[in-house]
């Protein structure tokens, strides 16, 4: 387990695969993350958080909006996690932008839960001005807006095709 | 009454040892049946999953899959019944019957006690299994799957931990309690829980438990092949990482199994084996298999190092164990010639699970072991002196049976004065179905025809008018009902087995149980300051609470929040665990 573990890290900033993964994985195992933490299960939550990380640089088709938004939760919960309000705050931010009708099922996240408090809190922060990046897909659109004070999932094309996606934190030039 | 084992009293028929599983909704003992002398496994619903209409259907569809289910690699259901809890009443009778009390049964399902424990824990203990034995494990799993999936059974939670071995190193499936019938309009599953085992989860089956089918099986059979194979738990979305990290998760493996392996584990199931016979077929391709029970002999030439010992020519297992006293144990090999002779080596580290018919007889010698076995005449006299120590043994168990079978005429003769009653039983066994009746039950019961449904549905019966008193024994096995001896249900417990017995010999019998009126909870975890909140905002501490739904609070760094939620029934014990990290609390319920 521990192998994998430390795989997933290292394998997290970029794909060394040559294998595609597709929005269907990285949703499976964002799914598996949420359940996770709310069953309180440590290992599974970390191992589903680095397979998230995994999938996503792998990633070799436009990343579903949706799916963006909910990988943001999931980092957001990641932060929450580590006691960084701040960070969390921000990626759910960057999820409302994304998925602003979304809410957690009660039975995975009561009403009143602590994590909620980043949630809801950047519900009501006013979304920051961004510019427009040409050639390349932020967080699933192309030439989409990209928000520097926000996480941005970027994705490079090559023709019809995308040869790279990566996962850029808030404040990242 | 939290323990299980005080609701199988002295009187019944099984005596629970020491609770040897347990999961969200039932437990497992190791239990001795009285009536054969054996060990048993008794899975028990807990009391929770028990008053819910829900969970006992599930339990019943376990116990119906499990009793219709007979192979050689699949557990055997002996058993099925219920025993009642004295401090509970019927889920059914707390809304429409208040007066009637019934007490609450507690389904159980009795199989037989497999003690090489699971793959899991062999794995655990020795670390990797070793090519030749992974794929006997998998072509054995795989023949369970065949023939339940030829049964219209889709297993839905096939892992190594439900793979078990029984002492003569057959592995058999197990544990059906969530099995998928294929032709079954209902399913247990609702949106957001997913019964199974996630890592083993095949994709469709995560999404939607409804379109799994025997494909989710073999891709589960697949990720099991891999666990053993580098002992290691799978990660989530195998299918995925395995692309992903293809030379990290694949490479340690053979790679014709690695073949099947990720044939097996396709995401789309139409890219995988469509039949649990064509994935034998890959694996027998792969390798020379034979976990037939009869043992082969044949001439093959060791390779360098081996020794070959020659095994009795066409002998089969029963012959050789013939004389076993166990009567409803289908008879196991005893030995299993090998048939792979030098086909692989093993890499280092790579574990030999005690093979099947691993009595010294397997067939090989392992460099290093030749100077016990100088040459093959003192094999077979060692041969000769293992069957003729075999044959004293049963003769043995026969002068034994014979012993005990004249001890119980005298047992069961008539008392002169004062017949000695057993304990007075709290409980008392009905059987919940007809078709699983195994070879224990000579005859089903009318009662035995009932499900649970029926059995929480129906009106309390009204006593006929009783018999006249024969000389029925007491039942010295235990609670099962005679099947011509059909007794109506009692609205006042009368003690199994206690007609003929003399008041005054008899225990003084135990006042009805209070009518329990709260939860009772106990926390855990790394977090201290915890309470519950019910809708009106009134506080309770952890400890005694009345029934309801809460919201479970707890201060994380100074400032409180919600934690959780519970819903807490009367008489339920409950663990609140909480964590710091998650801010979160989470009842289990004992």
């Amino acid at each position: 387990m521990l192998t994998l573990i430390l795989v997933h890290t290292a394998l997290a900033s970029e794909c060394t695969s040559k294998t595609a993964s597709t929005n269907q994985d990285l949703s499976a195992v964002l799914a598996a993350g949420v359940q996770a933490f709310a069953d309180m299960d440590e290992e599974m939550f970390k191992m589903a958080s680095a397979d998230a990380d995994t999938f996503l640089v792998c990633l070799q088709e436009p990343v579903d909006p949706l799916v963006a938004a909910a990988y943001f939760r999931l980092k957001a919960m990641s932060a929450f996690f580590e006691d960084d309000l701040v960070v969390a705050q921000e990626l759910f931010l960057a999820s409302h932008r994304l998925d602003p009708a979304f809410s957690y099922l009660e039975d995975l996240i009561p009403p009143g839960h602590a994590l909620l408090e980043p949630f809801e809190s950047a519900l009501v922060l006013a979304l920051p001005q961004g510019s427009t990046l040409e050639g390349a897909l932020v967080d699933g659109s192309p030439n989409g807006v990209r928000v520097r004070t926000l996480p941005t999932i970027l994705q490079t094309t090559l023709g019809d095709s995308v040869n790279g996606t990566e996962f850029i934190p808030a404040q990242t030039p | 009454m939290n323990d299980m084992s005080a609701l199988f009293p002295a009187g019944h028929r099984y005596e629970l040892l020491e609770m040897i599983g347990q999961g969200g909704q039932a437990e497992v003992w190791r239990a001795h049946d009285r009536k054969f002398g054996v060990n048993r496994a008794v899975k028990i619903l807990r009391v929770a999953p028990a008053r819910n209409i829900g969970m006992l259907r599930r339990f019943e569809q376990e116990a119906k899959l499990m009793a219709r289910l007979e192979h050689p690699h699949i557990v055997r259901v002996l058993e099925v019944g219920s025993v009642k809890h004295p401090d509970f009443t019927d889920p059914r009778d707390d809304k429409k019957r208040k007066k009637l009390r019934r007490p609450l049964r507690i389904p159980f399902l009795v199989m037989e006690y497999l003690d090489g424990g699971s793959v899991t824990d062999v794995v655990k203990q020795d670390g990797p299994i070793s090519p030749r034995i992974a794929r006997k494990i998998t072509v054995s799993l795989l023949k369970a799957l065949l023939y339940a999936h030829q049964n219209d059974v889709v297993h839905r939670d096939v892992k190594p931990g439900n793979v078990m071995i029984d002492r003569h190193g057959i592995y058999k499936l197990g544990d059906f309690g969530i099995a998928h019938l294929d032709d079954s309009p209902h399913t247990h599953t609702k949106t957001g829980i997913h019964f199974g085992s996630l890592p083993f989860m095949a994709p469709e089956q995560y999404k939607d438990a409804k379109s799994a089918d025997a494909r989710a099986d073999l891709y589960a059979v697949g990720v099991t092949m891999w666990s053993i194979l580098v002992a290691e738990d799978p990660p989530a979305s195998f299918y995925a990482v395995r692309e992903l990290r293809a030379d990290m998760m694949l490479g340690m493996i053979q790679e014709s199994l690695r073949d099947i392996i990720v044939k097996a584990t396709q995401e789309r199931p139409e890219d995988r084996y469509q039949s649990a016979d064509e994935m034998i077929d890959a694996l027998e391709a792969v390798g020379a298999l034979n976990d037939s029970p009869v043992i082969e002999v044949r001439e093959i030439p060791p390779p360098e190092g081996q020794i070959l010992v020659p095994l009795p020519a066409a002998a089969n297992a029963s012959d050789i164990g013939g004389l076993a006293v166990s009567v409803e144990q289908p008879r196991p090999a005893l030995v299993e010639a090998r048939t792979d002779y030098g086909e692989e080596q093993h890499p280092p580290g790579f574990t030999e699970l005690p093979a099947p018919g691993s009595y010294g007889s397997e067939g090989t010698i392992l460099p290093g072991e030749e100077e016990f076995l100088p040459d093959p005449a003192a094999a077979r006299r060692k041969l000769v002196m293992l069957l003729g120590g075999v044959l004293t043994l049963c003769a043995f168990g026969i002068l034994a049976i014979f012993f005990l079978a004249n001890r119980e005429g005298q047992d069961s003769a008539p008392a002169p004065v004062v017949q000695k009653a057993p304990k007075p039983a709290l409980v008392e066994e009905e059987p919940l179905l007809a078709e699983n009746v195994g070879a224990i039950h000579e005859s089903p019961s009318e009662e035995t025809a009932r499900t649970v449904e029926e059995i929480y549905e129906a009106p309390v019966p009204t006593p006929p008018a009783p018999k006249a008193e024969t000389s029925k024994e007491p039942d010295v096995g235990g609670g099962s009902p005679a099947p011509e001896t059909k007794e109506p249900e009692p609205e006042i417990e009368k003690p199994v087995g206690a007609r003929h017995a003399v008041p005054s010999e008899l225990e003084p019998e135990p006042e009805p149980a209070p009518e329990p009126t709260h939860a009772t909870l106990t926390l855990s975890g790394d977090v201290p300051e915890v309470w519950l909140m019910n809708a009106a905002g009134t506080r309770f501490a952890i400890g005694d609470v009345p029934p309801g739904a809460y919201q479970i609070k707890a201060v994380f760094q100074g400032n409180e929040s919600v934690a959780g939620q519970a819903d807490l029934a009367a008489g339920q014990t409950v663990e609140i665990r909480c964590s710091k990290k998650f801010k979160s609390c989470k009842p289990k319920a004992q």
